[in-house]
């Protein structure tokens, strides 16, 4: 007669259930792969790891030998470098300064990303990609991520190489000792575009507090909230199976965090393209 | 209007945030499709 130490936990049946409690947990991709697909930790992964340390210190090696930074004279308030610039991995965040208020570049944004990249295992419900690599099932979530990547990239590269004297651009065949001419462009922001080409009123409709409501602010208001609106709706009409898949509050979300990135670069471009300085103006914030 | 290629290069400057952005996505992307498929072919995968 086994005694009650000796006896199994749980018996596996033929279908694979034991019937006990850990039947109730779901089971991940990787844990349903049987103890024969799987790989032993030494030598399989250890020795990947072991040869990638090596390959990360001989790059590390190589950079700061080829890309040396040495450490310059104490700072000085009597001679602030021309241009000052933060380090490199700040100056995305630097480069966002030449386009948007100091508040959403420096405040809102970075607040934003953080908080975006803190809800990704919360808005994102596909569960493929648990355990094993996969890009072809994942591939709004990958592409999403990407894009950011990239577009903080570039921010950071311009930064890096292509900011000089006065935070003027400068491309690598210009001497980079030569001033660039200041105010070279006249930027306007949308609402005065709009009283312009409408021939709308500069008086103000109602004054509330400091701020003194155009027709024109009301248009650019329209079109600052009508690009969320618009975002937000299109998918939802002709992308159903998308919506369904989040819920609505997911869904919003996502898309809300989807459009602020898209309008992070349509930001830029309005300012290179349109010499469009604010979109939306108020007392208290511009965007 | 004044030049759009000439000082301060606006044209040039978005055409390089474009080319840019999407030559990054271009990289990173082709490494993860390349991951994904060596995976796939992984000898060590049964």
């Amino acid at each position: 007669m086994a005694d009650k130490e000796s006896r199994p936990i749980a018996v596996v049946s033929k279908s694979g259930n034991s019937g006990g409690l850990a039947d109730l947990i779901k089971r991940t991709a990787a844990e349903k792969i049987g103890p024969e697909d799987t790989v032993l930790v030494w030598p399989n992964l250890v020795y990947i790891e072991f040869i990638s340390m090596l390959a990360i210190t001989t790059l590390l090696l190589a950079l700061a030998f080829f890309s040396p930074a040495p450490l310059e004279e104490l700072a000085s308030a009597d001679t602030t470098p021309n241009p000052t610039k933060a380090p490199w991995y700040f100056l995305g965040l630097q480069e966002l300064l030449v386009y948007f208020d100091p508040w959403l570049a420096g405040v809102v944004l970075p607040t934003m990303i953080i908080i975006g990249l803190v809800l990704i295992p919360y808005i994102d419900p596909n569960p493929l990609g648990k355990g094993y690599y996969t890009f072809s099932e994942r591939k709004f979530a990958v592409t999403g991520f990407i894009f950011g990547l990239g577009l903080w990239y570039v921010l950071i590269l311009i930064g890096v190489e292509f900011r000089g004297l006065d935070w003027s651009w400068y491309w690598p065949w210009d001497d980079p000792h030569i001033h660039k001419p200041a105010g070279a462009v006249k930027l306007v922001d949308m609402e005065v575009i709009f009283q312009n080409a409408l021939g709308l009123s500069e008086t103000p409709i109602v004054t509330v507090g400091r701020y003194a409501i155009t027709l024109a602010n009301i248009l650019t208001w329209a079109l600052f909230i009508g690009y969320f609106v618009v975002g937000i709706t299109i998918p939802f009409l002709f992308m159903r199976k998308f919506y369904n898949r989040l819920g609505f509050v997911r869904y919003n979300l996502t898309m809300f965090l989807l459009l602020a990135m898209l309008g992070v670069p349509l930001k830029i471009y309005l300012r290179l393209l349109a010499n469009i300085k604010y979109v939306l103006v108020t007392p208290w914030f511009k965007i | 209007m004044s030049d759009i290629w000439g000082y301060p290069y606006r044209l040039g400057i978005a055409i390089f945030v474009t080319v840019g952005i999407f030559g990054i996505m271009g990289i990173f992307l082709g490494f993860t499709i390349w991951l994904e498929n060596s995976f796939k072919k992984d000898k060590l995968k049964k």
